[in-house]
């Protein structure tokens, strides 16, 4: 019985000398952190659809929008038609016109100030964009108060009906 | 002791990972909204119904007549010597008329002719009246004639189909007549007007 004893002691001590070195040792877990915030760019309060009023005498028209980008950005601008368009389908008789044409000059508030740029419709017309509005460059939009002006000259008589188009705002990162 | 100090160990990462993981969820909200973003805006105007006679009035080729300042003159309008109107001929254009639209042109002779001013009764061998002729074109638009003689209202209309911009050209004529013509002033008022009836 007493020889059947002592392995029991043994393996106690053993047990005791195996769990003090871990309570000493200091012990340390590395973990880093990373997080990525996307690229983000909206427009809002674009004002859908817009008045023009009597258009047979050159004018001007303001619309008001905001951008809201966290990068860098580029802005464009497409038109439908390429100018105002009278909305039935009519053949002009000489002297007169169906389409008046106009110039748009945007203006995209930055952090680092206003971009502007001016571009004719003409240039703009979908399938067929011959001019681009500026980028943001370094620049990003928090508050964004933008606007596009509009600017038309009649140089013929235009016939009597509603001219129409509709413009395409975009806005993405640049890179 | 070492099952918990490893149970307290794996405790504690898992605690990093759940707020890493709630860190990145809030983080990831904005990006919903896509990357780009673009919009479309209607744009619309209206011409109204525009007519215009605001270009010049010039005379042009005449016979026994003349045009100035809005009044068409016959220079001999009788034979001295035995009363009879003489014929005469000439033209008026209003250069540049148009209207944005289609409308009618309308052309009217006030008195129905020229008519004699005076008040006195004309004796049954004179005339009060000389009667004349009116040919009108509008740019590409031709109208009827106007011939005051048969004319009940004194008035030729004719629609103008669609929009028209061009010169109005009247050609103004008025006969020779074997009867003679009491003594006086023969007037009339020729009105040239283009649109919707007012």
């Amino acid at each position: 019985m007493k020889g059947g004893r002592f392995p029991v002691i043994g393996i106690g001590v053993l047990l005791s000398v195996a769990v003090v070195p871990n309570r000493a040792e200091p012990q340390e877990v590395t973990i880093d952190l990373t997080g990525e915030i996307p690229a983000s760019c909206q427009l809002t309060s674009v004002q859908t659809d817009t008045s023009l009023g009597a258009i047979t005498e050159q004018g001007t028209a303001s619309i008001p929008f905001q951008v809201r980008c966290n990068t860098p950005f580029a802005f464009s601008v497409t038109s439908r038609s390429g100018a105002l368009k009278i909305e039935h389908a009519m053949t002009s008789p000489p002297g007169f016109t169906a389409t008046i044409p106009y110039s748009i000059v945007s203006r995209v508030l930055t952090n680092l100030g206003p971009i502007t740029g001016t571009c004719a419709s003409t240039a703009l017309k979908v399938g067929a964009v011959t001019c681009a509005f500026p980028n943001s460059g370094q620049g990003v939009a928090l508050s964004g108060d933008s606007s596009l002006t509009l600017s038309w000259q009649v140089s013929q008589i235009p016939l009597a009906g509603i001219f129409s188009d509709v413009l395409t705002l975009s806005v993405g990162p640049i890179y | 002791m070492q099952e918990m100090g490893s149970i307290s160990m794996k405790l504690h990462v898992f605690g990093i990972f759940a707020a890493l993981a709630l860190a990145t969820s809030t983080l990831s909200t904005p990006a919903i909204a896509g990357s780009s973003d673009s919009t479309s805006l209607s744009l619309s105007g209206f011409a109204g119904n525009v007519c215009k006679l605001s270009g010049q009035t010039i005379g042009g080729q005449t016979d026994n007549a003349s045009y100035a300042n809005g009044v068409y003159a016959i220079n001999a309008f009788i034979d001295p010597n035995t009363a009879f109107p003489k014929a005469s001929s000439g033209t008026i254009t209003l250069t540049q008329a148009y209207c944005n639209y289609g409308t009618t042109i309308e052309i009217t002779s006030e008195n129905r002719g020229l008519r004699n001013t005076g008040t006195q009764v004309a004796p049954s061998d004179f005339i009060i009246r000389v009667d004349y002729t009116v040919t009108a074109v509008w740019g590409t638009v031709n109208l009827p004639v106007l011939n005051t003689a048969n004319a009940p209202d004194g008035k030729v209309t004719q629609d103008s189909g669609a929009a028209n911009k061009g010169d109005i050209v009247l050609t103004i004529a008025t006969p020779s007549i074997d009867v003679p013509a009491l003594s006086g002033e023969f007037t009339d008022t020729l009105r040239i007007k283009i649109g919707a009836q007012i």
